[in-house]
């Protein structure tokens, strides 16, 4: 009996690593306890089973338990619903007209993996998480997005007239793409907002990366992209590998700051790098945005009303 | 204790899954220009072997063994010619043509239900696990074209040629070139005359591998109960996960869902490819959404 007890919490231990290990990225805080890891996908909402007049939570009562984790799933959907598929429509207006597609969306949240209390844990928090990758991202990634067709998508004008350097000139692109083993985009400072498919556009208004280079299996199994807060090399390895190519972002585009543009020569370098190897196939490119400003200004859910209009290119 | 049985509600569910039951699948071709051939034959082959290649890969997911590559070439040229009913529609998502040939990529939705059943008519969903021990004989005068189609059908059929034991097929070239094929089990004869070899082959052997005593002898029905849920979406999301586990299970049909206060249970009838396999996957999907099973066979309860 020890030995099965030993074992099984070895194997908790093990789980547990591995998901902490796990490249999480840029989390965006949200209200009461939700966050979005960009890095690997995960929406998670902690929630208390404390009772709403503060008396000691109720780890045991299988009706608090309900409460609770029917909350926190009900705030994980509009997190889901929340998010931007890119720089013109959110999972919100692509799933509201196909009714089947919304109950499936609703099925895979309510059926999402599920932490209840330990009994003798003293803060009764559950935890309710999914990951917008797999059979979520299957269903929010639309299917009118032509993946991999290799056709870059074009800005109505082209940037190269209308733009200077902001950081003066960039760097040198090198010899070509040998070498590089993904993308670090850095869009520090330019409030950019992260999307399942963004597009990376280079100064001439044409596409460098995004969901036209990278299949839609890709996509849907690592995500277009990752966002992270920090530029440091250990820690986007695993996403990047040993020798990103390191690129500073000129502009963020649409009303959404979904899109970025970098120039155009490095925008033909970056094509060139996510040709080579395994970039495109592992979606090897990260966008550094700034990290989350002091606990307290989180992230709210957005509500109808906040939404801007559609942007019109 | 309220306790509500939602019986009717989910039958009607049930019927509705089933009519849906068709997923796409991305399949990307080349077929090579050959001579004399016009663009729209060119499009219209590589097309065909787009919705092959989707069905095999659909059809792969389906059996409970592995297809060997002969087998799997078999099947894909058979479906090529015959694969149409499997198909629900399809998308081109993009097309290049050039001089070697023409590159396709294609959206295809297989129809699952259809495809299942077809797999199981023909004998396949069967002998992937087991082959079945059969007499085949044909006239010595068979033109060796004809004899080569029918070995390949013996092959793709996953039929085991041996002397004197039943089934007994027996095919004869007759006028105007013509195949008059016989099937014998026991005491049931059937016949077919049809001047497609491959058609008047698996009409016979349908009525062999769809005898009762086939496959449902092999595997009986289970019942498998769920609880711990918090909403019923999640009970019918399950269903969409449970049948989806194609290697597993066989058939599965939502049958109660259970509703109260603390939570919301249900129960399917689930007949079995793979008991191990699937207790594998129900420990590794249920746990960790805070969710228990039983799993017993019908009628017995645990």
């Amino acid at each position: 009996m020890s030995l099965r007890i030993i074992s099984v919490v070895m194997a908790a231990l093990l789980a547990f690593s591995g998901s902490a290990l796990a490249f999480q990225g840029y989390v965006q805080s949200f209200g009461d306890g939700g966050a979005i890891a960009w890095g690997n996908g995960e929406v998670s909402v902690v929630r208390s089973l404390a009772a709403d007049d503060g008396e000691e939570p109720a780890v045991t009562d299988p009706l608090a338990v309900r409460k609770a984790a029917s909350q926190a799933r009900k705030q994980m959907l509009d997190m889901i619903l929340s998010v931007r598929i890119d720089a013109k429509r959110t999972v919100s207006a692509y799933i509201s007209d196909d009714r089947e597609l919304a109950t499936r969306v609703r099925g895979v949240v309510q059926n999402s993996p599920f932490e209840r209390p330990a009994v003798f844990e003293d803060s009764g928090n559950i935890r309710v998480a999914e990951r917008l990758r797999g059979k979520l991202a299957e269903l929010v990634l639309p299917t009118t997005i032509q993946f991999q067709s290799g056709i870059p998508p074009k800005l109505s004008t082209s940037m190269e007239q209308s733009m200077s350097f902001e950081d003066g000139l960039p760097e040198e692109a090198g010899v070509g793409a040998r070498g590089y083993t993904g993308v670090i985009i850095d869009a520090r400072g330019y409030k950019v907002t992260p999307a399942l498919a963004p597009v990376i556009y280079g100064q001439d208004g044409e596409g460098a990366y995004g969901a036209f280079l990278v299949s839609r299996a890709s996509a849907i199994a690592k995500g277009v992209v990752a966002y992270a807060n920090t530029s440091a090399p250990a820690a986007l390895r695993e996403r990047v590998g040993d020798r990103p190519l390191s690129v500073r972002v000129l502009s963020a585009y649409g009303s959404w700051r979904t899109d970025l543009i970098i120039s155009s020569p490095m925008a033909r370098l970056v094509r060139a790098v996510m040709r080579s190897g395994d970039a495109m196939e592992n979606c090897r490119l990260v966008i550094v945005v700034d990290a989350p400003e002091t606990a307290g200004v989180d992230v709210g859910i957005l509500q109808e009303g906040d939404m801007p209009v559609e942007e019109q290119e | 204790m309220m306790r509500k049985r939602l019986v009717i509600f989910v039958l009607l569910i049930s019927l509705c899954a089933t009519a849906s039951l068709a997923l796409a699948r991305e399949v990307r071709v080349f077929k090579p220009m050959e001579e004399d051939m016009s663009p729209m034959q060119l499009r219209n082959e590589a097309m065909a072997e787009g919705f092959a290649l989707a069905a095999i890969e659909e059809a792969k997911l389906m059996l409970a063994g592995d297809l060997d590559e002969v087998r799997t070439d078999l099947l894909k040229k058979y479906f090529m010619v015959h694969g149409k009913p499997y198909i629900q529609g399809y998308r081109i998502v993009a097309s290049e043509a050039m001089d070697a040939g023409l590159i396709l990529r294609l959206d295809v939705r297989i129809n699952r239900k259809a495809l299942r059943e077809g797999l199981k008519r023909m004998g396949i969903a069967a002998t992937v696990v087991q082959p079945q021990a059969a007499t085949v004989t044909w006239p010595e005068d068979l033109p060796e074209e004809a004899v080569t189609e029918l070995q390949g059908l013996v092959v793709l059929t996953g039929l085991q040629s041996e002397e004197g034991v039943q089934p007994a097929f027996s095919l004869e070239y007759g006028p105007e070139k013509a195949y008059k094929g016989r099937l014998v089990l026991d005491d049931r004869e059937w016949m077919s005359i049809n001047k497609d070899m491959t058609a008047l082959w698996f009409e016979l052997w349908a009525r062999f591998f769809n005898r009762n005593d086939a496959a449902e002898s092999r595997s009986g029905m289970m019942r498998l109960a769920v609880s711990g849920w918090f909403s019923p979406d999640a009970a019918l999301e399950f269903d969409r996960v449970l049948r989806g586990w194609e290697r597993a299970v066989q058939e599965a049909r939502l049958v109660e869902m259970d509703m109260q206060p603390t939570g919301v249970g249900a129960t399917w009838e689930v007949r079995l490819l793979d008991a191990s396999r699937l207790d594998t996957l129900l420990k590794s999907f249920l746990p960790q959404r805070g969710l228990s099973y039983q799993l017993a066979k019908e009628g017995v309860e645990e």
